[in-house]
């Protein structure tokens, strides 16, 4: 029975996909189908929070642990499928005949997520990888613009197969060298592990998987065109959940591969994951300074926060983790808002172009607001989490001595101000275009939502010692596993 | 078994990965891009069913089994995907699809 | 009451003021003015209320702890922030309501209120900030406000590229103020700024001289970027596309006051590097001499206060940075009062007149407002440093600490642009009061509405009387006031009078060229046809070398500085084209550039 409680969010949400499948067989209405899979979705959110101080193991020792870490990580998930559900219950872009399929398969998704919070063992990991892809690849080709969304789709997918391929082989080699597949036994023969190259290869290419998830370069070129050509609540979804869970499974990893007195080995790591991580700020940055689609300049901007994130990465500490931890909380409100804005500036349009924001001020004063928040947020600026957690992730990197690395970061986040600027400009500034000056009102859930969404951005950006001793307190709770 | 098999077992698995990687960088046909991520998966199988052996334990014969499953669902997935881009379409090379650039 | 208590009360006030007015007044003009003005008075009592009760203790809570790090939040209630925020409060006051008058007719009232109610709550915070990192906050909105007040006439092209430019240009110094407070925070491991200060547990004590040089230079690249210093200077003469009140509120004499705020706050850090105070000194003199011979050559009357500003600045961090405290925060408060009259005097004008150009301004009856010229004239000779008005006693301060440090060569060119700027500063007023010719009997011409007036004459009995200030001021700074003797302000009571003489010579005379010894080169025959030979002389030789340098740097300004920041967002923006391109739309182009990468990583990986 205890077992059953530790698992019981995962549970949830599993059952309430088979339910949602059940209402769809059964041929219930959109709305019904709706109502069951925002429900489940929100007893989900009800049972992370009732085990978030549980520990233990449900299954066979070294699969799956359930700890604070994992629990939190799997509440900031039950919580943005919550979000991501208010944002599907009027119609989306998508084809009409398919659009009560869209809650199953965020469900199905959502539960292949929270089980890649949980997972230690290699082959758990990938089965819960490939259950979160899935259902997504499925997802973008619903798109109403079938040309938009068949194409997309397929790039997505053949990435992502190539991503988890690759994941697939550095597991086979750690397996290989190790002998085993569960990473407490991974993480107690690292000493004599770390001082093979052939280990270091293996746990790159394993982390590729992750890292195209959370769309780090190299692997970030899907997330521009993904944005793009999805339906905007399934690029909400992509842009918000699945970061999530790609985040804490780089956490856990690079604290298998041991933190605080990190093995020399490790440093070739962190020399790569600095590389990447530059490269990735800069392309992202720099591209999104031309980019004349709002989902498209997301998609870049998700590619610099990618960089930003790994930046507090490679210092391989706790510092650091916690950095991501509580900056990955923010980042999922703040980019939560900016999509929110999105959906509803583009219910009736396939792609939401930055002009299509014009006049969002005359048009609905509290989107604009929210706009205002969540672009503040991701630039960077006070009183929101987004300076605040930037502050963490750099502060964590400098604590490590790496005074370059964040003075590009900071170079970085002062050029990305021109493109944000550029956004609120076009909602405060212009006026709306002839065709779209209509009045844009909300539903009574998505203005709750957004509410809880800028309160958060801006709770966490005024008092963030609250989620940062949480965040801190689950870190120590990874830290006490390896 | 002798180390000899382990090894060229290992560099067979090593050469089917590669095969699977030029298959999918030179390769125009989403089927044979496919095909061509299979070769990879099964580049994973084979390595893990060699080190299962090597290390006398029975995990990675399971693991085998487990990526099969993925796989197949994998093929599920993606061939409808590659249906739906074929009825938009007519036809499916990859590298003609560029709507989505910039 | 509690300080803390008060403080919370005078910062937030305006924060609480602007939420409703954006949130729930968009259409209710007139609410929306009243909340704002209400949320000013009572952040003016507030501010008075404090300064009253003299300096008490630091109060603050912890913000943020996290490992050995300790972040606070809370208040400083020295002389520092106590005069200085009363100053702010009260002329962000006045601006509120000369702004009723000034923006009768604007169909965006309420955003421009609310705005300043944000600016209030933004420069308030930073005033009485008690960590490095709350000051970082606050400072980084007050440029968000600067930011959307700039461009507050947006569909003015040359607004919104105004806007874009303070912001980017500030940005690069606040890039640099970042890194140092964190390198700061990550060496001692606490940002509050006394405990920093502390003479015997302080950052001083834990770094060697040079660490703490890098450190101050770096929070220097954030005052140089807020407080309009070379090379970071020119975006403030731009910011003068925004409304005039605007210009007078941020422009001149708080929020670019911001940086040289910060800088007397953390004073005795910069006081322990003598090559930081060196590096201080050369970039403030060199402003200060350039913005003079800019503003001599210039005709639209706000960018000659935008350039005076500029110099003034520079004249605070020079006192500053030669260990002249009380000077410093002498002339920043002054010089907020006065420069804040000029410019709501020259809002006065431009309202009427509808021009910027002071020529003529003064052709079509600029003198005729009565109460407005008033003002200039009195602004304009405290600007000038003449006594006994505000700006001769801050003025003096600032000189005799520069004599009193040893800088003799900064003193005598300090010296020089005082003069200068004496000379443009009268070279405006006889433009507006004396007109090259008769004034026609022109009816129309009526002086500003009392609600112009009111603020403009409050603040010429303060630059009246502001040299009263000096002796409290000292007082509650906690230092001593120093006593000069009449010989040593002899140098500067002349070269005001000089740089006033000079200019009646060359603008305000009834046969004066009005074209300024500046402008004077070309035509040496003319120097001949005038009587006083030495003079004329003197003047031609001494010309030809300030126009050379005024044009240098006029060059300098417009093709290096300004191009120079707009070639470099063109080529950001033009490598973001390209890099854009690599999204080329080839799935197998990216796929493949993911396994060459993954390939090299691993292949270093696997060598090591």
């Amino acid at each position: 029975m205890a077992n059953v409680l530790l698992i019981l969010p995962e549970l949830t949400i599993f059952l309430a996909a088979i339910l949602v499948f059940k209402c769809l067989i059964l041929g219930l209405s959109v709305l019904h189908v709706w109502r069951v899979a925002f429900a489940g979705s929100l007893l989900g959110l009800g049972a992370c929070l009732i085990t978030l101080g549980m520990t233990g193991e449900p299954f066979h020792p070294g699969i799956y642990r359930v700890d604070l870490f994992s629990q939190l990580m799997k509440t900031v998930i039950a919580a943005a499928l919550v979000l991501v559900l208010v944002l599907s219950d009027s119609p989306p872009v998508m084809r009409r005949d398919a659009w009560r399929e869209l809650p199953f398969f965020l469900l199905l998704s959502s539960a292949g997520l929270m089980m890649m919070t949980s997972a230690t063992e290699l082959i758990t990991l990938y089965l819960a990888l490939e259950l979160s892809a899935f259902p997504v690849y499925a997802l973008i080709v619903l798109h109403r613009d079938r040309r938009m969304g068949s194409e997309g789709a397929t790039k997505y997918m053949l990435q992502g197969m190539v991503a988890s391929a690759v994941t697939l082989y550095g597991m086979s080699f750690i397996f290989g060298l190790s002998g085993t597949t569960y990473l407490s036994e991974i993480a107690a023969a690292l000493p004599e592990l770390g001082s093979q190259p052939l280990f270091w290869v293996g746990l790159l290419l394993l982390l590729a998987g992750f890292l195209f998830k959370l769309a780090l370069f190299p692997f970030h070129f899907w997330a521009p065109d993904t944005y793009f050509s999805s339906p905007h609540p399934v690029a909400t979804f992509i842009a918000t959940v699945s970061k999530v869970a790609a985040i804490a499974v780089l956490c856990r990893m690079v604290a298998v591969a041991g933190w605080n007195e990190a093995s020399i080995d490790g440093e070739t790591l962190r020399i790569v994951l600095i590389v990447l991580a530059v490269a990735a700020m800069t392309l992202g940055n720099l591209a999104a300074l031309v980019q004349k689609d709002f989902k498209r300049l997301l998609g870049y901007s998700a590619i610099a926060h990618a960089g930003y994130i790994v930046v507090a990465l490679q210092a391989f500490s706790s510092l650091g983790h916690t950095a991501i931890v509580f900056y990955t909380i923010g980042y999922l409100a703040m980019t939560w808002i900016c999509f929110m804005v999105a959906c509803e500036v583009g219910r009736n349009r396939d792609t939401v172009p930055v002009s299509a924001l014009a006049g969002l001020w005359q048009r609905s004063p509290m989107l604009a607001l929210c706009l205002l928040i969540g672009i503040f947020g991701l630039t960077g600026l006070p009183p929101t989490v987004g300076f605040i957690g930037k502050w963490f992730l750099f502060s964590a990197a400098l604590e490590d001595g790496q005074f370059l690395l964040v003075l590009i970061a900071a170079l970085n986040s002062a050029v990305a101000v021109y493109y944000y600027m550029r956004v609120l400009r076009v909602a405060y500034l212009l006026e709306p275009a002839k065709e779209d000056t209509g009045i844009l009102a909300p539903s009574p859930l998505v203005v709750t939502g957004a509410m809880v969404a800028c309160l958060v951005v801006l709770w966490m950006g005024v008092a963030p010692n609250y989620f940062w001793e949480i965040a801190a307190e689950a870190i120590v709770a990874l830290g006490a596993t390896y | 078994m002798g180390e000899s098999i382990f090894e060229a077992n290992l560099i067979l698995s090593l050469f089917l990965f590669t095969v699977g990687i030029l298959g999918v960088m030179w390769k125009r046909n989403a089927i044979s891009l496919f095909m061509s991520v299979e070769l990879m998966l099964n580049a994973a199988n084979l390595a893990f069913v060699t080190f299962a052996f090597q290390h006398g334990i029975i995990d990675g014969g399971i693991l085998v089994l487990f990526i099969m499953t993925v796989a197949a669902a994998e093929a599920g997935v993606g061939l409808a995907i590659f249906i739906a881009l074929f009825r938009v379409r007519r036809h499916l090379r990859v590298d003609e699809h560029d709507m989505l650039h910039g | 009451m509690n300080p803390a208590i008060l403080a919370i009360v005078v910062i937030f006030t305006p924060l609480v003021a602007f939420a409703t007015a954006m949130l729930f007044c968009m259409k209710a003009h007139r609410i929306a003015q009243g909340l704002i003005l209400g949320g000013g008075a009572v952040s003016v009592v507030g501010a008075f209320l404090l300064l009253l009760g003299g300096p008490s203790e630091t109060q603050s809570i912890v913000w943020l702890s996290s490992g050995s790090l300790e972040l606070s939040f809370g208040f400083m209630f020295d002389g520092l922030s106590l005069s200085f925020g009363a100053v702010v409060a009260l002329i962000t006051f006045l601006v509120q309501v000369y702004s009723i008058g000034y923006m009768h007719h604007d169909p965006a009232k309420t955003r421009y209120f609310a705005l300043l109610g944000l600016f209030g709550w933004a420069m308030l915070g930073f005033v009485y900030a008690v960590d490095l990192l709350q000051a970082l906050i606050f400072w980084e909105l007050v440029g968000l406000a600067s930011f959307f007040l700039i461009g507050f006439w947006y569909e003015k092209p040359s607004a919104s590229a105004a806007a874009r430019k303070a912001f980017l240009l500030t940005r690069i110094g606040d890039t640099g103020l970042l890194i140092g407070i964190l390198l700061i925070i990550n060496i001692s491991g606490m940002a509050h700024i006394p405990a920093l200060l502390d003479a015997e547990t302080g950052l001083t004590t834990m770094v060697s001289e040079g660490t703490l040089t890098l450190l101050v230079l770096l929070i220097f690249m954030g005052i140089m970027g807020k407080s309009a210093q070379f090379p970071l200077h020119t975006w403030l003469p731009d910011a003068m596309e925004g409304p005039t009140p605007v210009s007078a509120l941020l422009h001149s004499a708080t929020m670019v006051a911001a940086g040289v705020f910060l800088f007397a706050r953390l004073h005795p850090l910069f006081m322990a590097s003598e090559t930081a105070i060196l590096v201080v000194l050369c970039i403030a003199i060199f402003t200060a001499l350039m913005s003079a011979t800019i503003a001599m050559v210039e005709t639209d009357l706000k960018k000659v206060l935008a350039y005076s500003s500029i110099g003034q600045l520079a004249f605070m961090l020079a006192a500053l940075a030669a260990g002249g405290l009380l000077a410093g925060i002498l002339h920043l408060i002054l010089h907020a009062v006065f420069k804040a009259l000029l410019f709501l005097c020259a809002g006065s004008y431009i309202h009427h007149f509808e021009t910027n150009d002071m020529r003529e301004i003064g052709r079509r009856g600029g003198r005729r407002m009565r109460w407005t010229t008033a003002g200039l004239v009195i602004g304009g000779a405290s600007l000038a440093g003449l006594p006994p008005l505000a700006g001769f006693f801050s003025k003096e301060e600032v000189l005799a600490s520069l004599s009193h440090g040893g800088y003799h060569l900064i003193w005598f060119l300090a010296l020089f642009a005082a003069f200068l700027t004496a000379y443009y500063t009268f070279r405006m007023v006889f433009f507006i009061i004396l007109p090259d010719r008769p004034l026609e009997a022109d009816a129309t011409v009526h002086d500003s509405s009392p609600v112009i007036l009111g603020p403009i004459i409050f603040l010429t009995i303060a630059t009246v009387l502001g040299g009263l200030i000096l002796g409290p001021l000292a007082a509650i700074l906690l230092l001593d006031v120093p006593h000069h003797s009449l010989l040593s302000m002899l140098p500067a009571i002349l070269c005001a009078l000089a740089g006033v003489f000079v200019a009646w010579w060359d603008f305000g005379r009834s046969r004066a060229t009005r074209r300024g010894f500046v402008g004077a080169v070309p035509v040496l025959h003319r120097l001949f046809s005038r009587k006083w030979y030495v003079d004329d002389v003197y003047q031609a030789v001494f010309a030809r070398f300030i126009q050379l340098m005024a044009t240098v740097l006029h060059r300098v300004e417009v093709d290096l500085l300004d191009g120079g920041a707009d070639r470099l967002a063109d080529v950001t923006r033009w490598t973001g084209g390209w890099t854009a391109r690599l999204q080329s739309g080839w799935v197998q182009a990216y796929i493949a550039s993911g396994v060459v990468v993954v390939a090299l990583a691993g292949y270093f990986l696997g060598s090591r």
